[in-house]
């Protein structure tokens, strides 16, 4: 166990230097520099539009839509992202949107059957992964419900099962160390239980070798589970480390330009509140 | 964690299950509606009894018995047979073929730019070889030419419509074409700019016309299946097997790019590559099917959606559904087509867009509010 945690330590799952993103004449972020471990649990916070998402999605690396320029180098297992093909990609890093909408109202285990394309499987295998991921995700009784008729909520944990049984290999229990989980507000329509399902199940898995990158703004949820927080302002990151170190008063008030308080937490860390 | 396990492979089996009853059903359907259209139209011919006398006809020249027959049964059987292998039995299996290509084709193409409302004819395939058949048949007749070979002339303006929608699908695709690949938005809005180019084309030469070609130019934007022979049939059948061969080998594909192109290409799909292959096949399907019998319009966007109700829209399923129903949809609306003012014939396009019009307006009735954007 020692030998393996030693192991995790030293492979950069992702390492980002010198990254740029500029659009038009506006820059979006710049210089910004980070390492992410395998195993860590890494926050994201940042005020709207201080680009959060941005970053996110050049991590992705799909970024065909916007059409942003992106200076300075980004790799996944030391391995530069423009190296990658997208098949390749998909097994080692997963990524949850914010807004996901189709127009057809596919079932449940059929979204979830997808993310499981190109993992040749038997059926029986496949159908044990994809229950095993929806079981710690609460989505059994949801499995035969057309996704359009499903709450904000509900959706949000379907994507999010979606975006883990891609990367699994064949349960939430395998060794995920060396792959890379992109979330975006993944518990933004969620109730308070499956707020704390999810984020105890993220924090399991990042123990299980998961590196996490999670954007949030709800600081106070994500604070008692992640590992690290890296806080976005001015288009960089003004704060990285543990979040208990992170959160003071100084960089909340760069950060969101306004005064917060900051409570100590009687069972972890601390509390920020107006 | 076993039980959820069973109760998922329960689901998958019960809806594969119901799937392949729908299938089963519609194939039933299909038979009995190319039976009766074989059958009826001008002549009435019982197909059965025919198979069995020319059977029989064969067996008695193979093995030298004679028969007594009056000359004029013989005459009537055969002027039947003629009219069953010759005329009506292609034509209902190239008008069969021609449905499936053309309901694939819509289904494709929705999936593909993930509107539901999305039509091949939508991004000008249609309108290119509308515009390139009406030039030939009006300014250019394959008869101005002597050059021209009587084999070639006769499929003339065929040509002329092939390669005016694979000119029209080549433009929307310039426009359309970007650093990262092809983007919906504006394959949609060029494909909006190139129908109304091909309709101005249309117009200026009907009015340019003569009354001849004027005739031919409407006949012909109505949509025909007369012209089918067993050469046709044959094409048409290749490409129907080639195209659903490749439509379905992508079908996961399909359904990756019907999440989002976003969502594609992160789950590991090269979505650049999938949507020109899909683009290209689409178009030759449908270049192919306008060339031979005109524009016939709303099956490609009819059919997929009465699929989606009954099968759901994984395209797994949806494909061979689409197809089924395709090609079911467009036999029984040319059976109509030939005998609802026998013998008189009436366009078949304005069978399927006098079926398929109200028909959609109920579809979207009935799901009011589906399409009125937000979730």
């Amino acid at each position: 166990m020692a030998n393996s945690n030693l192991d995790r330590q030293s492979t950069n799952v992702l390492q980002v230097e010198n990254a740029k993103v500029k659009r038009g004449e506006r820059l979006l972020l710049a210089n910004i520099n980070f390492t992410v471990k395998a195993g860590e649990f890494i926050a994201i916070a940042g005020e709207n539009g201080c680009g959060k998402s941005t970053l996110l999605s050049i991590l992705c690396a799909a970024d065909t839509a916007q059409s942003a320029l992106v200076h300075g180098e980004i790799c996944i297992q030391n391995v530069p992202l423009k190296h990658y093909k997208v098949q390749q990609l998909a097994t080692i890093r997963a990524v949850m949107c914010q807004h996901q909408s189709s127009p057809f109202g596919f079932f449940v285990d059929e979204i979830l059957t997808l993310a499981r394309h190109a993992v040749i499987e038997p059926s029986h295998l496949r159908h044990a992964c994809i229950a095993g991921v929806s079981e710690a995700l609460d989505l059994r009784h949801l499995l035969h419900r057309n996704i359009q008729t499903l709450s904000g909520g509900e959706r949000q944990r379907v994507y999010l099962a979606k975006a883990l049984l891609q990367l699994i290999p064949s349960s939430l229990e395998d060794d995920l160390s060396g792959k890379l989980l992109l979330l975006d507000e993944p518990t933004s329509a969620l109730d308070l239980r499956h707020q704390k399902l999810v984020m105890a199940l993220l924090a399991k898995l990042s123990q299980g070798g998961l590196s996490i990158i999670c954007i949030s703004h709800d600081i106070n949820l994500i604070t008692p589970y992640c590992t690290r927080m890296l806080v976005l302002a001015n288009q960089g990151v003004i704060a990285d480390g543990a979040p208990n170190q992170v959160l003071t008063h100084g960089v909340l008030k760069q950060c969101y330009q306004t005064d917060l308080h900051l409570l100590k937490h009687p069972e972890h860390g601390v509390f920020v509140t107006h | 964690m076993t039980q959820a396990c069973t109760r998922l492979s329960q689901y998958v089996a019960t809806r594969q299950q119901n799937n392949r009853r729908g299938l089963w059903l519609f194939s039933v359907a299909l038979a009995i509606s190319m039976y009766l259209s074989v059958t009826n139209g001008s002549i009435e011919i019982n197909a059965w009894q025919l198979i069995f006398a020319h059977i029989e006809g064969l067996y008695n020249q193979a093995f030298g018995v004679t028969q007594q027959i009056t000359a004029n049964t013989e005459l009537s059987n055969a002027t039947q047979w003629y009219v069953f292998a010759q005329l009506r039995l292609p034509r209902v299996i190239m008008t069969s073929l021609i449905g499936a290509l053309l309901a694939t084709a819509g289904c494709t193409m929705q999936g593909l730019v993930r509107n539901p409302l999305a039509d091949p004819g939508l991004i000008g395939i249609s309108g290119g070889a509308a515009a390139a058949a009406a030039v030939s048949m009006a300014v250019m007749p394959a008869s101005a030419f002597s050059f021209i070979p009587p084999a070639m002339a006769s499929i003339w303006v065929g040509i002329w419509a092939f390669l005016g929608a694979l000119a029209a699908v080549l433009l929307v695709l310039k426009f359309s074409n970007s650093a990262h690949g092809v983007s919906v938005a504006a394959l949609i809005l060029a494909g909006v700019a190139i129908n109304a180019f091909t309709g101005t084309i249309i117009g200026a030469v009907s009015y340019v016309a003569s009354d001849d070609a004027l005739r031919q130019i409407s006949y012909w934007t109505m949509g025909s299946l007369a012209g089918a022979n067993w050469n046709k049939a044959l094409i048409v059948a290749i490409t129907c097997a080639l195209a659903f061969a490749g439509l379905f080998s992508m079908r996961n594909a399909l359904n990756l790019l019907a999440l989002g192109e976003g969502e594609a290409a992160y789950m590991g799909l090269d979505v650049k590559r999938y949507k020109k292959r899909m683009l290209w096949l689409v178009t030759f399907c449908v270049a192919l099917a306008t060339a031979l019998c005109g524009i016939i319009g709303f099956v490609g966007l009819v059919v997929p959606h009465i699929c989606r109700t009954i099968f759901g829209v994984n395209h797994r399923i949806l494909l061979p559904a689409s197809a089924l129903v395709g090609a079911l949809l467009l036999s029984a609306a040319d059976t109509l087509s030939r005998s609802l003012f026998s013998p008189m014939e009436i366009p078949i396009g304005i069978v399927t867009s006098a079926i398929g019009a109200p028909f959609f307006l109920y579809l979207l009735w009935q799901q009011k509010g589906v399409f009125s954007g937000g979730q």
